[in-house]
């Protein structure tokens, strides 16, 4: 069983037009920015799984109920629960008609007392029809494990009665044999502690201080040991320490050169590091791997191993580590009356670095794919889990226009050979455009390196907007328009340019069009009259018919990016300044070229054929030009005013005020 | 622990598809509980549990009670099982459950008392006349057509509106709400519409076993059947057709003796009577249906050998009630059994008090509920007591509830605040007189009591008419003169325990006492009558009855009847009765 859908309202952010998540089996991330709702959502959960319980570790409380913006709060609050492959016995929750599905539903109102008090009242129940019952047992059916954001997985790992170690134990050791045989040794092992004399003589004391002050009338005596021999004492002391995999022999050491001899060996080289004084050794490793090591070696290698970390010695990482996998570890027992284990995980990326991040994510990963019943919610500002978790996996938060939105990203109309490339694409960085508030995708590198500096020279820097900028290193926008524009809302998650090339005069059906090999010096005449009446490319067009929407919008260059910049009769000098310095014996010869018309197309044209015929160096060509820029910046920066300045192409301009802000009237 | 016997074991030792047919005595109930313990105490499965039914609260309590006993301390019987009434199991699980499949637009059913809504008021005259008797006879069939006793409604109403059955009983579905007796016959409809439904409670509740299943409908029975289609493991249906007593609440052991020709289910017996005596056995068994033309059951309790034969008192027309009773009480004492409630019963077929008492005492519906609240109050009842006194002042003072959307609740609030109403309810119902007392003086004190609320809560009347108009009875009967004079207990009482208990046949069913007596008032028409006991078919309800008071007692049976010229011999030949003349 597992959650598939989850509907809020009116509870903490989320209003009263309700807020639907959209869950699959197996791993879930919700994203989205600070105070979007993400941990109102785990708590929902939590808050609804343990509604009708005795034992509850979270509340509904008064102000738990949405505020609205004129400053109203809402006096009822509801959370719905859908879950999928129910079992028929779970009669409460289960639905007759769509029989593997179910679902239930509390309602939490504000009522006052007749002393004038405020108080939250809750009405729970299972199926479509209110009043029908729902009881602990079929909650209980859940089991749920929380890690919260705000967590100290380190005093959850120390020894307690209710420590994740201790629930392990009780789920692996679930048979009465197996729980006497643990305690049997360990009252074995306490008699045999007794039997030292120091302990001896310790109780000896005690007992006869304890009779003389009860004056024999209450008989007790007690008995000394380190865990009282009864299985809940077990448990609640159980802990756990890492022992690292290194251990030091000092130079003295009497097997010292027997094992510094083994190190020249091919074979045992990479269990033994030589420093000063001493050799680090991976003796486990050692000794599986040499199997004929002598008792006696053996037993001294294994008398080094013996110092070890407490758990309030490790990082607070490998703490989580060790709390998540002993968390899994427990849900991958079977347990009767147990139909779903559910594992709600808050930023799960906290004091990971990003390489166990993806180590985490390919456990979690493997455990749900192993383990029909794991559900794992987890909420994350992580681009590098977003990146390899899967489209269909997340759910998106969003505010747009002050109201709280989310995006399921299943729902988004992709086709599955656009998910995949979409998910083959999106990598870390690329990822990052679920945290932006815009998105420019642009084709090429030219463009990402020179957009960056055309939204500082026009005032709009991308970071002071949260834009990112994505490219997408050719043409295959659709996918990515597609999964911006979120189903049946007019308010997307963010808003998204697309600069993109007209790409005309490129079809050899068309009498417009230009040859491939053509080149700067060669004849050019009637070619500008070609760009001048071409029609933008079919693949333009397309994409550009699917970003007739308010979320996506595509801004197309005359011709390409290239020639669109050297329309421009200020950017000339630079474009040709930043070719010679990229091509200094091509170069100089383009510009002469270039500074004998006075066609303004004409030299635009140029430019682009020697771009086009030497591609290899268009990032350097980049690069030079936008060092130009960033010097000019930094001279409008420092108030200095620039002589004919280079001016962005106004679809450009377009492209950046669409994803920044509206455009300012002074521009008009 | 008891031991069993071979019959018992067989039937703990069974599983599947089973009927038990028990006879009376056989430890029915203790066999039940103990199969249900076996269950109980091997059980392993969540989420799953069995279902031990019954036709009364009653029965079942006492099922539960006798589990209880057997069981280690500390045990209780609850989810995931169930052990309660087969009705409550249907309306719990299924009916309300999943009922909103079969209402446009869905929404969760509601279960109402047919006596409650049955408003004197509503009613066309002619209806009243003419046809009307309970609410409750009218039921929608499956064709959607309405229906009363079976029998499609042709009143044509008025031209423009239906007749005022048609609109009630829309009304109340348009709301979604059902009488008790509908819902086995709409489940089936749901359960047929949807298997799944049926799938699902043979997987929650793989195990049931069905007591007193002599009283279940036809309806109940076929909804059975669909859980033992639908994968159900085992089905116990265990009864005893000879007492099946209850048709006028739809049971018919009809369906019962189908399952016992069912060749389908295995059949088991219990014939051994551990509570009467077998000259006890040996007498009634000519009035059972089943064993009259086999042998008596096999006496094998503590008192199997007790040597009293059954007696049958004849006694003239003008015997008193009270001297007949002496006469019983002077054969107990001979019999050395002490003259208590929980020994000696005397019981009849009808209402204890049904010769003292006139017909068409209440002359207002708010009158009656009035009464009957008192007489709830007297008996411990508070919660009805509460609801039949608060209707009551409801339809004095604020509205009619003939009209089925009104919710008291509702009403009330928009005139003063319901905890304001609550007390004014309260006040009323404490000081209400008692039931012991006369209805002449009863009335009298019941009018101050409501005009003095009246006043001092500054409330008004309905209709502006007086208290008298609307609290009253009938001034006069002529075949009862002194009928003021009869307390109004009378009117509700089915069964006292003062000297000895005093009850209907029903009062008593399930019971075992050392001695008991049935008293036959009637000499002519359909009831008990010694024509009828002598000469009517036992395959009658009105056998059954008497079949029931007969195989109460332990040690002695009596029945008293009037001295009359019916041939007796056959059923009570003097061999097997001692005949006693009064």
């Amino acid at each position: 069983m597992y959650i598939q859908e989850v509907r809020i309202q009116n509870f903490r952010v989320f209003g009263n037009e309700g807020v639907t998540f959209l869950f699959n089996k197996g791993i879930n991330v919700v994203i989205g920015e600070n105070n979007s709702g993400k941990s109102a959502l785990i708590d929902a959960i939590r808050i609804a799984f343990s509604c009708v319980l005795y034992k509850k570790d979270i509340f509904f409380s008064k102000t738990d109920f949405h505020v609205n913006v004129a400053g109203e709060k809402a006096t009822s609050a509801q959370i719905d629960i859908y879950l999928k492959d129910v079992p028929k016995n779970l009669i409460e929750i289960w639905d007759p008609v769509q029989t593997d599905c179910g679902e239930f539903h509390v309602i939490f109102t504000l009522e006052k007392t007749p002393a004038g008090a405020d108080k939250v009242k809750y009405r729970a129940w299972g199926g479509k029809c209110e009043g029908n019952s729902l009881s602990a047992d079929t909650l209980e059916a859940v089991n749920l494990a929380y890690l919260s954001a705000l967590r100290d997985a380190t005093n959850e790992m120390r020894p307690s009665r209710n420590s994740k170690l201790a629930e392990l134990l009780e789920t692996i050791a679930n048979k009465p044999e197996e729980k006497e045989s643990l305690v049997e040794k360990l009252r074995t092992a306490n008699q045999e502690i007794l039997q030292s004399e120091s302990l001896g003589k310790t109780k000896q004391v005690i007992n006869e201080n304890l009779l003389s002050i009860e004056q024999n009338l209450l008989h007790q005596t007690v008995d000394l040991g380190f865990v009282e021999p009864k299985f809940e004492s077990i448990t609640a002391s159980l802990r756990s320490w890492i022992i690292p995999r290194w251990h030091f022999m000092e130079a003295c050491h009497q097997y010292y050169s027997l094992i510094s001899d083994l190190e020249h060996t091919e074979e045992y080289k990479p269990f033994i590091h030589i420093q000063d004084g001493g050799l680090y050794i991976d003796i486990d490793a050692l000794i599986e791997k040499k199997k004929d090591l002598d008792i006696a070696i053996k037993e001294a290698l294994l008398a080094l191993k013996t110092h070890s970390f407490e758990i309030f010695q490790n990082g607070l990482g490998y703490n989580n580590l060790l709390f998540m996998s002993a968390v899994l570890g427990d849900m991958s027992f079977a347990k009767s009356g147990i139909y779903a284990n559910l594992f709600l995980v808050e930023e799960p990326e906290a004091h990971l670095h990003p390489q166990l991040q993806e180590l985490i994510l390919n456990f979690f990963a493997k455990k749900v794919a192993h383990y029909e019943n794991i559900q794992v919610i987890m909420t994350s500002h992580s681009p590098t889990l977003v990146s390899k978790i899967g489209i269909k996996h997340i759910n998106l938060l969003y505010e747009n226009q002050h109201k709280l939105y989310n995006y399921p990203l299943v729902k988004a109309s992709l086709t599955d050979e656009e998910r995949d490339y979409l998910e083959k694409y999106l990598d870390v960085t690329k990822s990052q455009l679920f945290f932006a508030k815009g998105v420019i995708f642009v084709e090429g590198i030219s463009e990402a390196i020179l957009v960056p500096e055309f939204t500082k020279l026009i005032d709009r820097p991308l970071d002071m907007y949260a834009v990112e900028l994505v490219n997408i290193n050719g043409v295959g926008f659709s996918p990515f328009a597609k999964m911006m524009k979120v189903p049946g809302q007019d308010a997307g998650f963010a808003k998204a340019s697309i600069i993109t090339d007209d790409d005309r005069c490129a079809n050899k059906e068309e009498p417009t069009y230009i040859p491939k090999d053509l080149d700067f010096n060669d004849d050019l005449t009637g070619i500008t009259d070609k760009i001048e009446h071409g029609t933008p490319s079919d693949r333009y067009n397309s994409i550009s018919d699917l970003c007739s929407n308010n979320i996506v919008r595509c801004f197309g260059s005359v011709k390409t990016f290239e020639y669109a910049l050297a329309l421009e009769p200020n950017n000339i000098s630079y474009m040709l300044d930043a070719i010679a310095s990229a091509y200094p014996i091509a170069g100089p010869k383009l510009k002469i070229k270039v500074n004998e018309t006075s066609d303004q197309q004409l030299k635009a044209l140029m430019i682009w054929l020697f771009i086009r015929s030497r591609n290899s160096a268009k990032a350097q060509v980049a690069l030079a030009l936008g060092r130009a820029l960033q010097k000019q910046s930094r001279a409008i920066e420092n108030g200095e005013t620039v002589a004919s300045p280079f001016i962005v192409p106004q679809y450009i301009k377009d492209a950046i005020y669409n994803v920044t802000r509206e455009k300012p009237a002074l521009e008009e | 622990m008891f031991s069993f016997t071979a019959e018992q074991i067989r039937f703990l030792e069974s599983s599947g598809k089973v009927v038990l047919h028990a006879c009376p005595g056989s430890g029915k109930t203790t066999v039940v509980a103990q199969k249900m313990i076996n269950y109980l105490q091997n059980w392993n499965r969540s989420h799953q549990g069995i279902a031990v039914l019954s036709f009364t609260n009653v029965a079942s309590d006492e099922i539960s009670r006798q589990a209880l006993e057997m069981l280690p301390k500390g045990f209780s019987i609850e989810d995931p099982h169930f052990v309660g009434t087969l009705d409550s199991f249907i309306d719990n699980y299924i009916f309300l459950r999943f009922g909103y499949l079969l209402l446009k637009p869905p929404k969760r059913p509601t279960i109402i008392s047919s006596d409650i809504v049955n408003s004197y008021r509503y009613w066309r005259k002619e209806c009243y006349t003419r046809c009307l008797s309970s609410i409750g006879d009218f039921k929608w069939a499956s064709n959607g057509k309405l229906t009363k006793n079976g029998n499609e409604i042709t009143c044509s109403g008025n031209g423009r509106y239906e007749p005022p059955c048609i609109q009630f009983k829309k009304a109340l579905l348009s709301k979604g709400q059902f009488f008790q007796d509908e819902v086995a016959r709409l489940t089936c409809i749901l359960l047929e519409k949807y298997p799944e439904i049926a799938k699902c409670i043979a997987s929650r509740f793989p195990v049931i076993i069905l007591d007193e299943a002599q009283d279940t409908s036809q309806e109940q029975m076929k909804l059975l059947d669909f859980l033992c289609a639908a994968g159900l493991e085992s089905m116990y249906i265990v009864g005893d057709p000879d007492q099946s007593i209850y048709e006028w609440r739809n049971a018919n052991p009809e369906s019962f003796l189908k399952k016992m020709r069912d060749t389908g289910w295995q059949q088991l017996v219990l014939t051994k009577n551990f509570r009467s005596s077998q000259l006890i056995c040996n007498a009634t068994f000519v009035f059972s249906d089943i064993y009259k033309d086999k042998k008596a059951n096999e006496a094998s309790g503590l008192f199997a050998g007790y040597n009293k034969k059954p007696i049958l008192f004849l006694y003239e027309k003008d015997t008193t009630e009270s001297s007949i009773v002496e006469r019983f009480k002077e054969e107990c004492a001979a019999c050395d059994i002490s003259f208590s409630p929980d020994k000696v019963a005397v019981v009849t077929r009808g209402r204890i008090h049904s010769g003292n008492i006139v017909k068409n005492l209440w002359k207002t519906p708010e009158t009656e509920l009035l009464a009957k609240s008192s007489f709830a109050w007297m008996s411990g009842d508070r919660s009805k007591a509460y609801s039949f006194c608060e209707k009551a002042l409801f339809q004095l003072t604020i509205k009619d509830l003939k009209d089925i959307n009104v919710s008291i609740e509702q009403e009330v609030s928009k005139i003063l605040p319901y905890s304001q109403w609550k007390q004014i309810v309260i006040e009323v119902l404490t000081s209400l007189p008692l039931a012991t007392e006369q209805c002449g003086q009863w009335i009298t004190n019941v009018k101050a009591i409501i005009q003095e609320t009246l006043t001092t809560h500054n409330l008004t009347l309905l209709k502006g008419t007086t208290v008298a108009d609307l609290i009253k009875i009938k001034t006069h009967d002529t075949q009862n003169r002194n009928f003021k004079q009869i307390p109004i207990k009378n009117y509700f009482e089915v069964k006292t325990c003062n000297e000895y208990t005093y009850s209907s046949v029903h009062g008593v069913k399930g019971e075992t006492y050392d001695a008991l007596m049935l008293l036959i008032k009637g000499t002519r028409g359909n009831t008990l009558t010694p024509s009828f006991l002598a000469s009517g078919s036992t395959d009658t309800e009105l056998m059954r009855i008497a079949y029931v008071a007969m195989t109460r007692p332990r040690k002695l049976l009596a029945i008293a009847m009037p001295k009359s010229t019916v041939q007796l011999d056959i059923r009570f030949p003097r061999k097997k009765w001692d005949y006693i003349e009064i």
